[in-house]
């Protein structure tokens, strides 16, 4: 099965017939029918020749003949996949300055959602993606460093625990995919991105908005404008590959803040929070703003 | 007459100036106080003060009333020593980051 993933053309091979129907819910219209193909990432999902094939099955994720991690449950084949794919890309795809971030576009115009895992950025981009964004990415950023644009590879997108449920209340209709208890993230399930996103898979966005989230319990909704050296601080610490790219990352970052709107924004409630950074893509001198 | 809450030495003794040899890359944006390092591949975030020293001294050794003088473009005064105070801590920085170096002043 071959299919894009963004700028990535993936092979996946994997005989198991419940991970293929998942990967087909959730990239239906990314499969390529045509070919031959030349593929960025061959990637294997294959059961060990041990007790481990019967007995409480497991598969390996293998990369050109390489197994990077430990097996998984069997049942786990399509996290383990979409885990494996973004190893894959964090450790190769160094010709992109790549950003731990959600990315969504409204338009061609992009909103960066950099944070450490438990801000509340993936969680964030699902729900804008449910509304007027487009989504570009919940896990990497990818911007190329000579054009400053981002570049979209719109995949399924991993709710964990409570988040699950958030964007269930936040919208009822949301296509989730299958629960994966006790993974080594909690318990897992991803939202199906829309067609509007895998459409735009070549569709890059310019960056606009740099918005620093983090999600608190209970508390109110607050967007500050944020000073471009935090912000610049922070942007670095949140990219993949920065030190690596050395000079370039260095530029990039830099004009990528330059830029960019850049904001601070703690946030509890979904709805809210779509509200006011949509708002802030309307029209930004009417968007709710508290000044520190 | 001697500026009082300094030690001689700091004020008297020590030259500072960027290395002619290497070249920093600034940000490019001037909202950005943070430069970047080529030859040890570090990225140095700059507080204002730091950012404006790194940015008006030169490659010449100077004192740090040279810097100061350099910096607000009039003659050192009695009542400035504040101020020198506060470029002398931030060429310290700067030297710690190894973005300038010090040396001490020739004996005449």
């Amino acid at each position: 099965m071959v299919l894009d993933a963004g700028p990535f053309r993936v092979r996946v091979n994997a005989a198991d017939g419940d991970f293929r129907d998942t990967l087909g819910f959730f990239y239906r219209d990314s499969i390529r029918h045509d070919g031959p193909h030349v593929v960025d990432y061959e990637i294997s999902l294959i059961r060990p020749r041990s007790l481990r094939r019967w007995l409480r099955p497991q598969a390996l994720f293998e990369i050109d003949g390489v197994r990077p991690f430990e097996p998984q449950p069997l049942d786990h084949a399509f996290p383990m996949y979409e885990w494996g794919l973004n190893w894959c890309i964090a450790t190769s795809a160094h010709r992109y300055l790549m950003l731990h971030a959600g990315t969504v576009a409204f338009d061609d115009e992009a909103m960066i959602l950099p944070g450490s895992p438990g801000s509340g950025k993936s969680t964030l981009s699902a729900a804008l993606s449910l509304r007027d964004a487009r989504l570009l990415s919940d896990e990497f950023g990818l911007l190329r460093p000579e054009s400053l644009d981002l570049v979209a590879m719109p995949r399924g997108i991993p709710l964990k625990n409570t988040s699950i449920e958030a964007i269930i209340d936040f919208d009822g209709a949301a296509p989730l995919g299958p629960t994966y208890p006790r993974t080594r993230k909690g318990r897992v399930r991803h939202l199906r991105p829309d067609e509007r996103s895998l459409a735009g898979q070549g569709v890059p966005a310019v960056p606009r908005w740099l918005i620093f989230p983090k999600y608190r319990e209970g508390a109110t909704e607050k967007l500050r404008p944020m000073d471009k050296t935090d912000a610049f601080h922070q942007l670095a610490f949140n990219c993949f590959n920065y030190k690596l790219l050395g000079e370039t990352g260095f530029r990039a970052v830099s004009s990528l803040v330059a830029m960019c709107d850049c904001y601070s924004f703690v946030f509890s409630r979904l709805d809210r929070a779509v509200d006011q950074l949509t708002a802030l893509t309307r029209n930004r001198e009417k968007a709710s703003v508290t000044r520190s | 007459m001697r500026p009082s809450g300094f030690p001689a030495s700091e004020l008297a003794g020590l030259l500072w100036r960027r290395d002619a040899s290497t070249s920093v890359v600034w940000s490019t944006s001037p909202e950005i106080d943070a430069v970047f390092d080529p030859i040890s591949g570090e990225t140095h975030i700059l507080s204002e003060l730091p950012a404006l020293v790194l940015r008006h001294i030169g490659t010449e050794p100077a004192t740090a009333q040279q810097v100061f003088e350099e910096m607000s473009g009039a003659a050192f005064a009695e009542q400035d020593q504040a101020a020198l105070d506060q470029i002398v801590a931030a060429l310290k920085f700067l030297a710690n980051a190894e973005l300038v170096e010090s040396s001490p002043a020739k004996i005449p």
